[in-house]
């Protein structure tokens, strides 16, 4: 019996091994790669990319505008203007060029001609305002706003005239949104506006396949308007959500790129000489704010107490693990017009109240509270976020602010922010999300329908100067309003901005033209070996 | 025999009214806009409301909970918020990915398990019944989603020998299958043990190795055979449990499964997929069930006759009849 006992042992050990050593079946991402064929190396043209979710849907239009789904889509579908990031400069891509009348009503776009469409038509100004029309029916209907499009018109083949209701100057910038997105009018009315059963799209890769939770193949679009591009052939947008996992992919070889790697991997990556670290800072900062239709918080100098018992520096230092930075002013000075450039006629230090707990406590005294009060504050479930609150927490009770702090998930939060009003104190984030200031402006507008405005800022002055710049075309008045905007917004306290975010990716060492477009989603046409 | 599986398969149905009806009143309830979820920040109050319309998320509780009762009656667990597909055709794809995982998993469960559990039974109190048991403690005590990140540290970061992550090669099974298994193989194990070593002190063992029987005989045919039953109760459990903890490892090894897609699902509010998730996950957890009690009757025949006993209403002719005939 105990020889029979050994020797199950014995084989139960030799199959554990064999399945553990045989496994050189790891499949590294060099597939399809750096093979050699007659002693030449051929160029590895297919690209593996640990993405942190996956896609939602494919319709760019009146689909998700999650930043995972667009970092996929802004590859298959494109804009008339592309921005650069991070200039911020606003670039022709699928037009031409374009220049607006005397009194900035009109805008005439001039797009390239021989642009041709995955189904293999060619993109017409037909089908340019017949896409804008279906933007204007969607969910993302905001990039077409102030367009009066029954009377917008083709003037030929290459050129429409998009007529504007009134003056609106973001509407460039709209026109570089990801949802902005130009296609085939032909295939989409013979697919009945079925994305899943269309690619009308114009953008250098075409929809391959889509294994929902997996992975979401891209094939390069042999046809793409621009010569040479892309060198890559195949995508693999594999799905990892675990944070720590994608960063593992590219070390062991079996990705080349990694979404959003965590500030934990950011010491490992930059040890590694097998990968390159890329960080840039985003155009979003992370603000601290109040719900600004309770009395307490209605009286500026409660915000102010409350903004002068935060150490933001420290806060930055120990929350953040060395990502982002701390804020450099109302916006992130990669934005046109922010006060936060160093160069700006307008330009403010941040903070504006600094850190000063003694005079906090006079203010909030002065306020009626001298014994402080006690608040909720709604962190969400961003770990950076919770993080904030705790620290905040500690620094508001040193003033007598007493704080209970609420994680709740994504979708209760949204809710109790956006739709309930129920908070007190909450974190969120804003950013010229389409590449115009006007974008982070409205957080402060009254008449704001899209939930921006969450803390529920009301002032006429306020409004009137962001509806003027909104209008203003000449680009020195329009900048000298935009810094009104951010100064009174400043001095009012109507946010206090905690840190500025940061893109980090990283990829494997060898791969070149790795650069971020709008939206933060890496245009992967410029990537090559 | 035939009357019983009939008779359980039809109590499925209401089983999974009910839990239908009772995840859809959770989910009313709970906080969250699935439309602000789907739709995203920009969206107008217009595009909203056209959303709630097209998914079937306007009207009151009744109203809504006709919808349901009434799709899934035709077979419809309605359209995904998020991808605006239907359901079914996502869950029939994660399931398949799922089952197979679970079942490599419980098949390892069962072989580690059983055979480990018979060693340590046998020589009990020796070298090896303490190095099974301690093992076995090991692997109950490991929380799954620790012994998945170290299965990756070690095969993955360190040795390079196993993907990290994925689903679909032999290789990118191993690691999830482990992990899923080996917490199921200590519960195996333990209850094979304890099982083994009532058995094998029960007088007919004595009597066959009185006999002269062969040890493996006595082992296998004899011992084994009538220590089954809380055995087969056991795997029958761990099976339900294997699905509940897919959900962390498909989480960790980014694995495209059911759970996976529960937990998706529920962070985006996409309440048409949760109640799919969940509806499916009933449906196999009571044809597991059923599986279990027909594996019953073939280890113990004795089983059998309980079954079709139960709820069978006796004849009273037929009972007068027996009666006069064991009288006369």
């Amino acid at each position: 019996m105990k020889k029979i006992i050994a020797l199950l042992l014995a084989l139960s050990m030799i199959f554990a091994l064999a399945a553990c050593t045989s496994g050189g079946g790891t499949e590294p991402a060099t597939d399809g790669g750096e093979s050699t064929e007659g002693g030449e190396t051929a160029v590895k043209d297919t690209l593996t990319i640990a993405h942190k979710q996956d896609m939602v849907d494919k319709d760019p239009i009146n689909g998700s505008t999650t930043n995972a789904t667009i970092k996929i889509k802004a590859n298959v579908y494109e804009t008339l203007i592309e921005r650069t990031v991070p200039e911020s400069e606003m670039k022709p891509l699928l037009a031409e060029s374009w220049e607006w009348n005397d009194d900035y009503t009109e805008l005439t776009v001039h797009i390239k001609s021989g642009v041709k469409t995955h189904n293999g038509g060619d993109l017409t100004a037909e089908d340019c305002l017949f896409s804008l029309q279906k933007i204007s029916e969607s969910s993302n209907n905001n990039v077409t706003e102030k367009m009066d499009l029954a009377k917008s018109y083709a003037v030929d083949d290459t050129t429409f005239v998009i007529v504007m209701e009134e003056t609106y100057m973001p509407v460039i910038a709209n026109l570089s949104y990801p949802t902005a997105v130009m296609f085939d009018k032909e295939g989409y009315e013979e697919a009945n506006g079925d994305w899943n059963a269309m690619d009308i799209g114009t953008g250098a890769f075409q929809w391959g396949d889509w294994v929902s939770g997996d992975h979401v193949t891209l094939e390069k679009f042999d046809e793409y308007h621009v010569a040479g591009m892309p060198a890559i052939s195949e995508v693999n947008f594999k799905v990892i959500p675990e944070d720590g996992n994608r960063y593992i992919e590219v070390e062991t070889g079996h990705a080349d790129i990694a979404y959003e790697i965590t500030g934990v991997d950011i010491d490992s990556a930059e040890s590694n000489p097998d990968v390159v670290l890329f960080r840039e800072f985003t155009n979003d900062n992370s603000y601290l704010s109040f719900n600004q239709r309770e009395e307490i918080f209605q009286d500026v100098r409660v915000r102010k107490a409350l903004a002068m018992a935060m150490d933001l520096q420290s806060a930055w230092s120990v929350c953040m693990d060395g990502v982002g930075r701390p804020p450099v002013g109302l916006l992130p000075d990669n934005i046109t017009d922010s006060i936060a450039k160093s160069d700006s006629p307008w330009h403010v230090d941040y903070p504006m109240y600094a850190y000063n707990v003694e005079e906090a406590k006079k203010l909030l005294a002065e306020a009626g509270y001298p014994d402080g009060f006690s608040c909720r504050y709604n962190t969400g479930d961003n770990s950076v976020r919770m993080a904030y609150g705790e620290f905040f927490k500690n620094a508001f009770e040193k003033i007598g602010v007493t704080v209970e702090l609420i994680s709740l998930d994504g979708a209760t939060n949204n809710q109790k922010l956006k739709v309930e009003h129920d908070f007190d104190i909450y974190t969120w984030g804003i950013a010229a999300t389409n590449g115009d200031i006007d974008y982070a402006n409205r957080y402060f507008w009254s008449k704001d329908n899209t939930n921006r405005n969450i803390m529920g800022y009301s002032d006429p002055e306020m409004d009137q100067l962001i509806e003027d710049a909104a209008r203003e075309g000449d680009p020195a008045k329009r900048s000298e309003l935009n810094a009104k905007v951010q100064l009174k917004a400043l001095e009012d306290v109507a946010i206090i901005p905690i840190y500025q975010q940061e893109d980090v990716h990283c990829y494997v060492n060898g791969l070149e033209g790795f650069v971020n477009g709008a939206y933060q989603s890496p245009l992967l046409k410029y990537v090559h070996f | 025999m035939l009357k019983f599986i009939i008779k359980r398969l039809l109590w499925i149905i209401p089983v999974l009214f009910g839990v239908a009806i009772i995840v859809f009143t959770i989910l009313y309830f709970s906080p969250g806009d699935p439309a602000l979820q789907a739709l995203g920040d920009n969206a107008s109050p217009e595009a909203i409301e056209a959303f709630n319309k097209d998914m079937g998320l306007d009207g009151t509780y009744f109203d809504r909970l006709v919808r349901l009762v009434t799709g899934l009656c035709k077979g419809d667990l309605g359209k995904s918020y998020k991808t605006r597909t239907p359901v079914i055709n996502e869950l029939v794809t994660k399931f398949k990915v799922t089952l197979r995982i679970s079942a490599y998993a419980i098949i390892l469960g069962i072989i580690l398990g059983i055979f480990f559990g018979i060693i340590s039974a046998l020589y009990q109190n020796s070298i090896w019944d303490t190095l099974s048991t301690g093992v076995a403690l090991f692997g109950i005590s490991m929380p799954m989603f620790w012994q998945g990140l170290m299965l990756i540290l070690l095969f993955s970061v360190i040795l390079n020998w196993l993907p990290p992550s994925g689903y679909g090669t032999w290789q990118q099974m191993i690691m999830p299958v482990v992990a899923l298994g080996v917490n199921s193989s200590a519960t195996i194990m333990r209850t094979t043990r304890s099982s083994m070593l009532e058995v094998m002190r029960q007088d007919y063992i004595r009597t066959a190795k009185a006999k002269g029987q062969k040890f493996s005989t006595i082992v296998i045919r004899h011992a084994l055979h009538n220590a089954m039953i809380p055995i087969i109760t056991v795997i029958g459990l761990q099976l339900s449990a294997l699905l509940a903890g897919s959900i962390v490892t498909e989480v960790i090894f980014s694995i495209s499964g059911v759970g996976r897609y529960l937990v998706d699902s529920m962070t985006a509010r996409d309440y048409a997929a949760v109640q799919g998730c969940v509806i499916l996950i009933a449906f196999v957890s009571a044809i597991l069930n059923l599986i279990v009690d027909i594996i019953y009757t073939f280890i113990d025949p004795r089983m059998k006759t309980m079954y079709e006993s139960a709820g069978v209403k006796l004849n009273p002719k037929k009972l007068a009849k027996a009666a006069e005939v064991s009288n006369g």
